[in-house]
This record gives structure tokens, C-alpha cells and sequence, in this order.
């Protein structure tokens, strides 16, 4: 039995649960829109053993059938206010629903995705950088700074092809950067600003579910194919194949990073090398599923599904 | 030089610098990254460097720093009126700074797994599976928004138990009639966790290989500092703060504080506590990275 834990307003969220549905595979989905009103939660740790159950209007669940748990969690503006009209800070109750599931989460033995520890690591990605390094993939020249001049010398050492993104978990998209706007930015900001080198060559996003890896290339001229429609920028994905060893480094850095499903963003560049950006662990992967038809959400099914007990 | 990085603890703060200057080092104190200081960071496939600039003139270089004691993640006071906007520019210091942490070559005290730097609390059943792995036992607890299951947890264990939230550090003892009322209404906002307390609490500091208690304690408790010290190890940390209790089922571990505050240990203890830490850095003994002798 998998325990999908989220909100239906959520697309990933939805995509998946309709493919549990197709797929024929048992869940349970636990609406974070209505939780905890909808649901009676017993749990208990005794002598290190934890036990418990989660009762909806339809369904009983004990934790002990659950093979693999399935986690986005809502955004708090998604949810319920609080019950008390304000007399309670909404915010606050929702911290402590999700530190909540989480302590169930720990406690279980079966996979999930993700638990929140090896969620976190995304908040900074120039710890990220740090962490891939000492692998085969390569890390572009990156520079965290709140220092002009530096920056300037940065964008002179990079010949002008210079990217900003968040240094944070708080995703702004990546632009490239003219000189003009590189003054600006330092202008309109006191605090740090990661800059990295416009590697060039061709995206690729790496799902790794397990020891499963499905490779996208992501053919666009943007230099963010996330944004590239709005912009009006085609963008095409084929399934693509990876270099033994890069594909093994894909997944030794999702289990670094006490992950067991990870989108990571990789880029090819023209003379064969592999740049790594980040280890994204909550990957919205529908985009790269429709578009290539990669079965990403059964491999995950298929690895939630057959209760792998934790090491 | 010696780094003092991240918002100071009350009452901590002012004893490891004291207990620096004692031992003559150089200390940097730098609560957080602010306009007046220039910070570089550089990051490559080919290795990383660091530079910090002050205001003052003065200009320090990664491998110029000898040691480094982390305190406080700076955090956004929750009143703040436009915390909407500030919330981005802190999670960007919060990101640059806990890179500057892993990167730092010298020792840290502590150098922060993810979980640590970016929760506001990791609570006792993130921990469970690494008691059990050190052989200690965390209290009893059960977590629930169904009043008549909180209840029974509480009358198997004797009705000595204090609601705990998870997100927060404070606990309150549930006894009266009134308790239990507004508990329960607490339960129908968010499941309530409720925890076996039985008193004396006893307070445990593990530094390195050494652990440091509040007060007198019973053998019980004393025959556990070999699990404590590797409760740690097993967090990557190698400074933390546990409470425990007895009950009659044997020891229990209550609480563990990955960012300790001391203030249940007297001032003398404190000092002691402040010379371990430094005498960590200066020999360079931490136990996520060298394990110790014992």
C-alpha cells in the first residue's frame, strides 16, 4: 500500500495519483487541504517501536501496510485556514501538521519520497556544488558574492557569458547576464548573489528512482527551457542515454543526499563533458514524462510499491 | 584565527570568547554576512577559495582560519511587517553561509547537517532510529488529534506526561481537568504530541568524546555517556545537549538540542564546557571526523 501524502491542487501530486489509480496499485491519499480536520491520527513510540494508523471518512490505514510513502507538500496558502478565525497563527499549526508526518515518516522503514533530511540540502546550492564535487561531473565555475567588483571580474573572467540564479532554495529562474544588468544588480542588492559561468551545450535532466535512471535531453535555445514557452522559445525532450559512469554518479549523489527519487539538471558540452547544477528533491518530472513518455512515475510506483526496508 | 559565526547564544557567547582571549587566539565574530563586509566564494571543478574582507581593513582567507564555533542560523523574527520581502534575501545569506561552513578546511563545532541549519527544530522522533542504533531509548510518546487516544497514552504512563510540540522547545505539564480541555482543542487544530515525563530531568552536554551534566546523576545515567557520544557521532555533530529521565523501564532520552543553550548548567559548568570546545578546535579532535579513543 503507498501513502501519497499532498494536495490534488498540486499537478505533480494529481498526475501521480492517477497513474496509481491506472496502474491498478493500492493507496492512500492523505489531502493536506483537509488535514488533519478529516482524519483521526493515532501513533505511538514505545521502547524505540513505533505504531499507528490514519483513519479517513473512507479508509483505516496502519502504518505497518504502508510499502512506500509518496510526499509534496502543500503550500501553506493551499490549505485550510485555521479554525479559530485567526486566533491562531495559521502558519504556526501548519509547521507543526507537516514536523508531524515527518516524525511518522522518520519512524517508518519503508521508502520514502522524500524524507525531509535530504529534502533540506536543496535550500542551498552552493552546498550542493560542494557535495558533487569529487565525482566525475564537472562543476562550472561559480561565484557567491556581494561584491561588485568581483562579480565584474567574474563576468570579464567568463567573457560576458555569466548566468544569476538563487543561491537558495527560493527559485528566481536563470537569466543570463548583461553587464548593465550585472550593476544593477549589485545596486539593488546588499546580500549575496550567485553568478556561474554560461556552460555551453545541451540540457539534460537525470531522474534516478533508486538505482533507475531515465536521462531527458532538453533541446531549446533558452537559457532556462523552464521558462522558454512563456518567452516563445521551443523546447523539445528526447529520452537520452548516459555515460556509464555519470549515470553512476547520478545516483550515488541522490543516496548522498539521503534521497531516493531526484530530478538532477546536468548539461553536456560540446567536447563531452558532464556539468552538474543541482539535485532537485521534490522533481516536478510530468514535463519530461508527457514529452518523452518515459515511465518515471511507474518505476516509482514499482519501487514504492515492493517495501524495501530501510538500511 | 578563530571563527565565531552565525547569531550568538546568551550566555555561551560572551564564555567561549572569554575562554579564547585566556588562551590568547585571534577570534572573528561574525553574527551574520552584512553589507559592511565583502564575502567571495568561489566554487570550480578545480577546488574552492574563500575571502572575507572587513570593513576594518582587515582581509582573511579560508586556510587563515584555524577553527570555527557555529552558533545560531540567523532567522527572520516572525513580527517582522514586511517579511514576505526580507524572506528571500535571508534564505540567500542563510544558503551562502552554510556553504561557507562545509567549505571551511578547519575544524567545526558544529558543522550542521541540512537538517540542523534549516529547520527552526529537529524534534525527538527524528532521532529515534539513531537512539535506537546507540543502544539509548527515547520516552514514550504518542501523537494524535483523537482526545480519548491521548487519554489512554497517558494513563499507561502513569499520567505523568507533558504536551510537546514538535516544532517548538517548550513543554507543558498536562494534569488538570483544564489541561486536558484545552488539549483537546489543541487536537482539533493539529495532532497533539504528548510525552512521558517523569521527573528529576537531568541535563547531558556532549563535547567531543566527553559529556558534562547539570548535576549530580545516578549511574544509570553515567554508565550512558558512551552511548551519548555516539549519539552524536551518529548526527554529525559534536556538541549537543540531551535531556534525559528515569523511569522505571530504565533511562530515557527526552529531548536532544542540536544548538545547545546550557542554560540549565550552572556558570561554572558552562566555563568547563567553553575550554572543551575550544580545547576540540585547537586539537583538532572532533568526533565526526576522527572518532574517539574510547
Amino acid at each position: 500500500m503507498i501513502l501519497v501524502c499532498g494536495g490534488l491542487e498540486d499537478q505533480v501530486t494529481r498526475f501521480f495519483c492517477d497513474r496509481l489509480k491506472k496502474h491498478g496499485t493500492s493507496f492512500r491519499f492523505l489531502d493536506q487541504q483537509i488535514y488533519p480536520a478529516m482524519y483521526r491520527l493515532r501513533c505511538r513510540w514505545q521502547s524505540n517501536c513505533f505504531s499507528g494508523s490514519l483513519e479517513s471518512k473512507e479508509w483505516h490505514l496502519n502504518f505497518e501496510a504502508v510499502s512506500g510513502v509518496y510526499v509534496r507538500h502543500l503550500r501553506s496558502s493551499q490549505r485550510c485556514a485555521g479554525k479559530l478565525g485567526g486566533a491562531v497563527d495559521d502558519s504556526g499549526v501548519h509547521a507543526e501538521n507537516d514536523v508531524g508526518l515527518e516524525s511518522i515518516f522518520a519512524a517508518l522503514s519503508c521508502p520514502v519520497a522524500n524524507r525531509i533530511g535530504g529534502v533540506v540540502s536543496n535550500e542551498s546550492k552552493p552546498y550542493q556544488t560542494l557535495q558533487i564535487m569529487g565525482s566525475s561531473l564537472r562543476i562550472p565555475s561559480t561565484l557567491v558574492t556581494n561584491d561588485a567588483t568581483e562579480a565584474e571580474e567574474f563576468y570579464e573572467l567568463c567573457t560576458g557569458r555569466v548566468v544569476q540564479k538563487s543561491a537558495s532554495g527560493m527559485s528566481t529562474g536563470t537569466r543570463q547576464l548583461s553587464r548593465k544588468e550585472l550593476g544593477q544588480l549589485f545596486a539593488e542588492r546588499e546580500g549575496p548573489v550567485q553568478l556561474q559561468e554560461l556552460v555551453a551545450g545541451v540540457d539534460l535532466r537525470i531522474h534516478v528512482v533508486g538505482e533507475q535512471i531515465f536521462a531527458t535531453r532538453i533541446l531549446s535555445k533558452a537559457v532556462d527551457y523552464r521558462f522558454a514557452e512563456q518567452a516563445g522559445i521551443q523546447v523539445r525532450m528526447e529520452p537520452a542515454n548516459l555515460p556509464p559512469e555519470i549515470a553512476k554518479d547520478c545516483i550515488r549523489l541522490t543516496e548522498k543526499f539521503g534521497l531516493i527519487f531526484s530530478g538532477i539538471d546536468l548539461k553536456e558540452s560540446p567536447d563531452g563533458q558532464f556539468y552538474a547544477f543541482e539535485v532537485n528533491p521534490s522533481p516536478g518530472f510530468i514535463l519530461f514524462e508527457r514529452a518523452t513518455g518515459q515511465q518515471i512515475s511507474m518505476a516509482l510506483i514499482e519501487f514504492l510499491s515492493t517495501n524495501r526496508q530501510r538500511v | 584565527m578563530f571563527l565565531l559565526l552565525g547569531e550568538p547564544i546568551p550566555g555561551i557567547s560572551e564564555l567561549l570568547l572569554a575562554s579564547f582571549r585566556n588562551r590568547k587566539h585571534e577570534v572573528l565574530i561574525i553574527p551574520d554576512l552584512t553589507p559592511k563586509m565583502r564575502f567571495v566564494l568561489r566554487i570550480s571543478t578545480l577546488g574552492t577559495s574563500c575571502e572575507l574582507h572587513l570593513d576594518d581593513g582587515r582581509s582573511f582567507l579560508d586556510k587563515q582560519i584555524d577553527g570555527a564555533i557555529v552558533q545560531n542560523p540567523p532567522r527572520i523574527p516572525r513580527d517582522l511587517p514586511n517579511i514576505e520581502q526580507e524572506e528571500y534575501a535571508r534564505s540567500e545569506k542563510n544558503a551562502t553561509l552554510f556553504a561557507w561552513l562545509w567549505n571551511l578546511k578547519c575544524p567545526v563545532v558544529n558543522r550542521y547537517p541540512a537538517i540542523f541549519w534549516y529547520s527552526t527544530r529537529v524534534p525527538l522522533p527524528f532521532f529515534r532510529r539513531l537512539l535506537a542504533q546507540c543502544n539509548l531509548y527515547a520516552a514514550d510518546a504518542a501523537l494524535s488529534n483523537v482526545p480519548l487516544e491521548l487519554r489512554r497514552f497517558a494513563s499507561n504512563v502513569g499520567d505523568q506526561v507533558r504536551y510537546a510540540p514538535l516544532s517548538s522547545a517548550k513543554s507543558f505539564r498536562i494534569e488538570t481537568a483544564e489541561d486536558w480541555i484545552g488539549l483537546s482543542k489543541m487536537a482539533e487544530l493539529c495532532p497533539v504530541n504528548l510525552m512521558q515525563v517523569v521527573p528529576p530531568i537531568y541535563m547531558a552536554c556532549v563535547v567531543g568524546c566527553t559529556v558534562y551534566w547539570n548535576k549530580a546523576v545516578p549511574p544509570i545515567l553515567t554508565d550512558l555517556e558512551g552511548s551519548l557520544v555516539q549519539l552524536a557521532v551518529a548526527a554529525g555533530l559534536s556538541f549537543i545537549e540531551v535531556q534525559l529521565l528515569v523511569t522505571n523501564d530504565g533511562p530515557r532520552v527526552c529531548s536532544i538540542e542540536a544548538f545547545p543553550s546550557l542554560a540549565r548548567f550552572d556558570s561554572g559548568t558552562c566555563k568547563i564546557i567553553a575550554d572543551a570546545l575550544l580545547g576540540l578546535l585547537v586539537t583538532g579532535k572532533l568526533t565526526s571526523s576522527s572518532p574517539c579513543d574510547t
